[in-house]
């Protein structure tokens, strides 16, 4: 047999963008259409991605989480201790999936996480302190109460991901992200999505200070 | 959509991709986690492709194999895709098709669920190749199973054998970017060659097939060993240290591990992509170069097993790999990092997460688990089903209805079908120890579709009962909303047939069907109950429910035809003094209280017999004890138990179920037995002041009765010769025999009263005298016996006479004119007492004329229908116009049709007007019921009289506006049945009583008289039972006498009537209570039930359930914290508040309101919009 042609050297490292990321919640909240945002953004700008959501029984009512990796990356799942982003949707599920988060590691500094919950203060200590030891940059919003005073109580998903885009390490370029969502959401949704984006990068852009 | 476009696309829809890239023109499947997705990609793909390309979602996975397997014979390319678990069901068909082969390429889609996330089992489909000799292929992601795919149907032409694609769920529901590469048509023609040695070989030839594939199979192996694009290495080299094998997904998996450990250079990497037949060679080549190597393979040691020397081998075998479960990342992570170190391969610290999951761990974080959606109606049915078998067993089956073990009511979930035979086989062991349980099976539609019916053919067939309750959304909701045959719908459009349920059901034999709705869940607890009792009829059998309500996720529109809002209300207010979740801090006021209460009966009877009471002696036997019950209240239980009007009966909840209880009877036989103890009834404590009684009526003798208890001396006077007002005069003997009447009056005299007969008062002797006798207090029960004029022409023509007159003249023997045609005007007792005495003294005949219908007759159905045995006849809707006289003397009655009005709600009409020709009946005595009033003219102005010509008295008192005279009765009220009678003479003798000894009058009479808070009782699980049959006497034996016609059932059939009681209001520790009740709270003892208030919660459930309301509680009308709807009812959007009570989530509430049925405290309800 051919020994020459039975070697597969990895691909060479093109790709600008390597991110591993988790998007967390309760069945209803949107998290697939926040999986499908990223997945709409990859595509664009010709980012390859491999990403695991979860469907059959947990889909009614329970955790959802989706696994999202852009770059050059062949497995699905995302290792614990090893995402950039965590982006929760909810309280509880965001302390479930925290583990993903990448601690800081050879002057790296660690993941950034994203939680919608209405009051950022009452975090566990422990949990914060921890975190920020490892340089785990933990951002609370309250998503469900803007999307709620702008009309579209669903669109927390869409609130949270603006928040995020105003912090200066999140990877993803706000207009990019845009251009996305607009992509994506329908018709009907489409106009309200875009002004609350706009509303939760303004928000994210005042109360993120780091 | 062009081809060669980058798309990111699920892995199921790269695998559909695949399939048509290929060229398939044959596709079936039947739907299951994780490969549902497939067949609707390849819908799409064929719409905007416009392919030549049959899609079928097959009604199981055997008959999508068999159809796609038979379609590959044609010479088309065929796939069917399927779960893991649902090969299994195809094994059968599978096992041939790899000895006798294909034509075209057949392609087997089966996705294993490593996990398990939503299967039975984690089985590896690659061993099933292999046990079938199936070649297969293990994708790594989704792009390779795309590529895949049109290698896979080449191989599959290539050696005219089936190929299995085993993709595992990391790859089917993985997304990933993937190339559109062109779709290859085909076009190929159906061509089936005839070949019974082939296509039905017959053993002999099975043994060559058998060897052909062997060989087949050695050669694919070899072919496998260079086949490059899926078998490979990665950075080979000559010699290492560790090598990896890797198979499928772990290939993909071990590839950003080494990456992210920086040591993909160090570890080569043989990456396997067809592990059966076994590449042989490729791999020994590889192990030969490496010192150690892993194996990693989803799930099973397939590979693992097939290498022949495992001297170099580490893996799931030595148990380095964990042999349950997904493979996970962390997992393999760490296995690498130790084996390198075993090694001495340098490699870097890996960052454990432990101390963070164990800080999150000891947050106790509410776990998630799956549950049915908001306003799902599987949460509806199995409510009520275990609402209405608490005890019962239920196996079930696989849908998302498996979720319905979070509500205690699925015990199994085994396999596709295994609902219907599990319940079969569960009845049939405890029916061989003649033990009964209720068994209730629960299927969808279309897992009964899928593999139902032979089990419940066989159920009809061996004789098995039970209740199989088809769970009917009306699509396959667990998998992704796949239509079911019932819809008609086909997987990409092309003309089905609907299907029935009914029909297939009726097909197996069920002769019992209902179709439920399972949004109304107290009706689906009734119909579940009655489908319990066919089962446990002799003539019964099996029963089936089919629970039909559309998925609520798929059809939420059906929510908004009657749109509602839920909303709950807190108490007390939200800010202050919250109610903690268990009680024993919430007020008693809140919790349940055992206790009996006042039966319907009795709160109706006017003079308060508490009938539940001596009907439960009675069906105990008791029946001295009951006899002295009634006489507790009633000194006149054989009288009673003749006339009473019995509104009693009218209220008895047993007529909600099918006839009231036969309250009359069994007082009477209690009162008529042979032997029963003598009625020693004494007169109180004697008191000076005298009290004079005007009529010895119902009501005059009950005062009489009364008073003397009191102590008073009483004398009662009597116009007529003898005793008893309108039950001696106004009543036929053959209703009320004389001796009857005369032993209960005989009771009064007992007493002591004085008896004046043909004593009228207001002729010979005034009401002064009688004052100036010494009477303290006098009470006119003077009754109504003055007929008014019913203004018809000649009605005072000889020959013409009330009914009353008339029954009064027999009574007291006085002559009447000779008669023999008689018409009786007039539908009530007394007017039908009339019209078959006049019979009994000779008439030829006599005709009833009422202005209605028969069923608006006042009088007893039983009376009306005596009355036509014994010879009486009936014209109806006639109304007399005039009566007609010669010479004064009467000839006939001219009558004319009547028109009534439309039924008013109670059911009454009004005659409008008449209609038709005048007709003439010839009569020579006609009997008329006119209007009665009292007969106040001897009194003159001495009494003060209403604009009726009655008494005019104080309804609470019965005193009139003189000082000492009382007045009740008839004469107060107008003509009232005998048991108002009774209680009127109860009520003036306690006035008399409080006047004399000068208390107040009004004080505490509130609970006198009938209580019209009647409680209700609980009649869902009442089997239904007939009233006692009445005997009576031979119409022969009653001609020309007046022996009395009605007569008693033997006491057998009166104890068993008295056990048709429903206890209303009083426990009979039926035990319901304590089975129902979902903390465990109540216990029972010897006098019945205590309730643990430390363990209750308010949930009002034993309330709700009690049969005889003996359990009361308030209904709070807000969410007192019980967790009742929590625990039982189980809603993904009822949230429990940090404070313990309930909340709702909006987010997810679609306002179905389902929990408003369940709420036992009114605490959820429906907010108007």
């Amino acid at each position: 047999m051919n020994q020459q042609s039975a070697i597969r050297t990895p691909q060479s490292a093109l790709e600008r963008m390597n991110i591993q990321m988790i998007i967390s919640g309760v069945g209803g909240q949107g998290v697939l259409l926040v999986t499908r945002i990223f997945a709409a953004f990859a595509l664009r700008e010709g980012y390859p991605l491999i990403g695991s959501e979860d469907h059959g029984m947990s889909q009614r009512g329970g955790s959802v989480m989706t696994h999202l990796k852009i770059g050059n990356f062949d497995s699905p799942l995302v290792k614990k201790g090893s995402a950039d982003l965590l982006l929760s949707l909810e309280k509880n599920e965001a302390y479930k999936t925290l583990y993903y988060l990448k601690p800081a590691s050879n002057g790296q500094d660690g993941g950034l996480c994203f939680i919608n919950a209405p009051n950022s203060n009452d975090m566990n200590k422990e949990i914060k302190k921890y975190l920020q030891e490892r340089r785990i940059g933990v951002y609370v919003f309250g998503a469900d109460q803007l999307a709620r005073e702008m009309g579209s109580v669903q669109s927390a998903n869409i609130a949270l991901i603006g928040f995020a885009a105003a912090h200066h390490r999140f990877p993803f370029q706000p207009e990019k992200l845009r251009e996305a969502i607009e992509q994506v959401t329908s018709q009907r949704f489409r106009e309200v999505s875009l002004k609350i984006f706009e509303k939760g990068f303004l928000e994210g852009k005042k109360s993120i200070t780091e | 959509m062009s081809d060669s476009e980058k798309r990111v696309v699920l892995g199921n829809e790269a695998i559909a991709r695949g399939v048509v890239e290929s060229g398939c023109q044959f596709f079936a499947a039947y739907p299951g986690t994780p490969s549902s997705e497939i067949l609707p990609a390849i819908v799409r793909f064929k719409k905007e492709n416009n392919l030549d390309l049959y899609i079928e979602w097959s009604t199981n996975e055997k008959v999508a194999f068999e159809n796609a397997l038979v379609a590959s014979y044609t010479g088309k390319r065929a796939a069917v895709a399927m779960k893991q678990v649902g090969l299994n069901v195809a094994t059968d068909p599978l096992m041939s098709a790899a000895y006798i082969g294909t034509i075209g390429g057949f392609v087997i889609i089966s996705c294993d669920d490593p996990g398990p996330f939503s299967s039975q089992t984690e089985q590896d489909t690659r061993f099933m190749a292999m046990f079938a000799k199936v070649p297969v292929f293990d994708p790594s992601s989704p792009k390779e199973a795309q590529q895949m795919l049109p290698i896979a149907f080449e191989l599959s032409e290539k050696y005219q054998t089936p190929v299995i694609l085993r993709p595992v769920l990391r790859v089917s529901h993985a997304q990933q970017t993937i190339t559109f590469n062109p779709i290859r048509r085909l076009g190929r023609k159906a061509n089936f060659q005839h070949n019974p040695q082939r296509w039905s070989a017959t053993p002999r030839f099975r043994f060559l097939l058998h060897k052909q594939l062997n060989m087949k199979l050695k050669k694919i192996g070899e072919e496998f060993n260079s086949l490059t694009s899926f078998n490979f290495i990665e950075h080979d080299r000559d010699q290492a240290v560790m090598g990896i094998i890797a198979g499928g997904i772990a290939y993909s998996m071990i590839r950003d591990i080494l990456l992210e450990l920086g040591l993909q250079r160090e570890i080569p990497v043989l990456k396997i992509g067809t592990p059966f037949p076994f590449p042989t060679e490729i791999v020994d080549a590889f192990i030969e170069k490496c010192d150690h190597v892993l194996i990693l393979e989803e799930t099973e040691p397939v590979i693992e097993l097939q290498i022949r020397d495992k001297s170099k081998i580490t893996g799931r075998l030595d148990g380095r790999i964990p042999n349950e479960g997904e493979m996970l990342p962390e997992v393999i992570t760490q296995v690498i990092s130790d084996l390198c170190k075993t090694y001495s391969i340098p490699v870097g610290e890996v960052p454990s997460t432990v101390t963070l999951e164990k800080l999150v761990a000891g947050l106790g974080l509410p776990i998630r688990r799956p549950t049915l959606c908001s306003g799902c109606p599987h949460r509806a049915s199995f409510y009520a089903i275990k609402k209405a078998f608490p005890n019962g067993i239920f196996p079930s089956d696989i849908g998302c209805y498996t979720l319905g073990m979070n509500m205690d009511s699925v015990d199994t979930c085994h396999d596709m079908g295994a609902a219907i035979t599990f319940a079969s086989g569960l009845y049939q062991v405890y029916h061989q120890d003649n033990k009964e349980i209720p068994i209730i099976s629960t299927i969808g539609d279309s897992t009964f579709y899928h593999s139902g019916a032979p089990g419940l053919l066989n159920a009809v067939y061996n004789g098995a009962r039970f209740i199989l309750v088809i769970l009917d959304n009306s699509i396959t909701a667990m998998t992704g909303m796949q239509p079911t045959p019932e819809s008609g719908m086909t997987a990409d459009g092309h003309p089905g047939q609907p299907l029935s349920i009914e029909e297939l059901v009726k097909g197996c034999g069920v002769k019992y069907i209902r179709v439920v709705n399972p949004y109304d869940i107290k009706g689906m607890i009734r119909e579940a109950r009655k489908a319990y009792e066919y089962t446990q009829h002799p003539e019964g059998g099996m029963a089936v429910l089919i629970s039909r309500y559309p998925c609520i996720t798929y059809q939420k529109e059906i929510l908004k035809v009657k749109p509602i809002k839920v909303d709950i209300r807190h108490v007390p207010p939200p800010e202050k003094d919250l109610p903690p979740l268990k009680s024993g801090n919430i007020p008693l006021s809140l919790l349940p209280v055992y206790q009996d209460k006042i039966a319907p009966c009795t709160g109706a009877c006017p003079i308060q017999v508490d009938a539940r009471g001596y009907i439960a002696l009675i069906s105990k036997g008791k029946f001295d004890e009951a006899l002295a019950l009634v006489r507790q209240k009633n000194p006149f239980p054989a009288i009673t138990g003749r006339i009473c009007a019995r509104p009693c009966e009218k209220v008895c909840r047993r007529g909600d179920v099918d006839q009231p209880i036969a309250i009359d009877l069994l007082k009477r036989f209690v009162a008529e037995r042979k032997n029963t103890p003598v009625f020693n009834v004494t007169p109180g404590p004697e008191k000076k002041a005298k009290v004079a009684i005007v009529g010895s009526g119902p009501t005059g003798l009950m005062a009489a009765y009364d008073l003397r208890r009191y102590g008073y001396p009483v004398t009662l006077f009597e116009a007529l010769p003898l005793l008893g007002g309108t039950m001696a005069v106004g009543t036929a003997r053959f209703r009320l025999p004389e001796d009857v009447l005369n032993r209960e009056i005989d009771i009064i005299k007992k007493l002591g009263v004085t008896f004046n007969l043909n004593t009228k008062i207001g002729h010979r002797k005034s009401l002064d005298d009688l004052w100036n006798q010494g009477f303290r207090a006098i009470f006119l029960a003077i009754g109504a016996h003055k007929a008014k004029k019913l203004n018809l022409p000649e009605e005072d023509a000889k020959g013409v006479m009330d009914s009353l007159t008339f029954l009064k003249k027999v009574s007291l023997g006085k002559t009447l004119p000779h008669f023999s045609r008689v018409i009786v005007l007039g539908g009530g007792d007394r007017a039908l007492d009339a019209a078959r005495t006049a019979l009994r003294l000779g008439a030829k005949s006599v005709t009833v004329l009422f202005s209605r219908s028969r069923k608006e007759m006042p009088a007893e159905a039983l009376e009306i229908s005596e009355a036509e045995k014994e010879g009486v006849s009936f014209q109806f809707f006639s109304i007399p116009t005039k009566i007609n006289a010669s010479r004064g003397k009467v000839n006939g009655v001219s009558l004319r049709k009547t028109v009534l009005s439309v039924p008013t709600s109670l059911g009454r009409t009004k005659v409008l007007s008449v209609q038709g020709p005048e007709k003439t009946v010839k009569a020579d005595l006609v009997i008329t019921s006119p209007p009665y009033v009292p007969d106040l003219s001897p009194f003159g102005n001495a009494i003060p009289q209403t604009a009726w010509n009655t008494i005019h008295v104080d309804p609470v008192t019965l005193g009139t506006s003189i000082e000492g005279l009382f007045a009740g009765g008839d004469a107060v009220t107008g003509p009232k049945n005998f048991i108002e009678g009774l209680a009127a003479g109860r009520k003036a003798a306690l006035s008399i009583h409080r006047y004399l000894s000068g208390e107040d009058l009004r004080a505490n009479r509130e609970g006198e008289g009938v209580s019209m808070e009647l409680v209700s009782v609980n009649i869902d699980k009442i089997e239904n039972q007939l009233r006692v049959a009445e005997p009576v006497l031979s119409p022969e034996s009653r001609s020309k006498n007046f022996k009395e016609v009605r007569l008693l059932p033997s006491e057998e059939a009166l104890v068993a009537e008295a056990k048709r009681c429903l206890h209303c209001g009083a426990c009979y520790q039926c035990d319901t209570c304590m089975l129902q009740c979902p903390e465990g709270a109540i216990s029972k003892t010897e006098e019945g039930y205590v309730i643990h208030y430390e363990k209750c919660t308010g949930c009002r459930i034993c309330v709700q359930e009690c049969p005889t309301s003996s359990i009361d509680m308030p209904a709070v009308g807000a969410c007192i914290a019980c967790g009742f709807c929590l625990k039982r009812f189980e809603c993904p959007s009822l949230l429990k508040g940090e404070d313990g009570r309930v909340k709702i989530d909006r987010l997810t509430c679609v306002d179905c309101g389902l929990c408003i049925q369940v709420c036992g405290q009114e605490g959820i309800y429906q907010k108007a919009l």
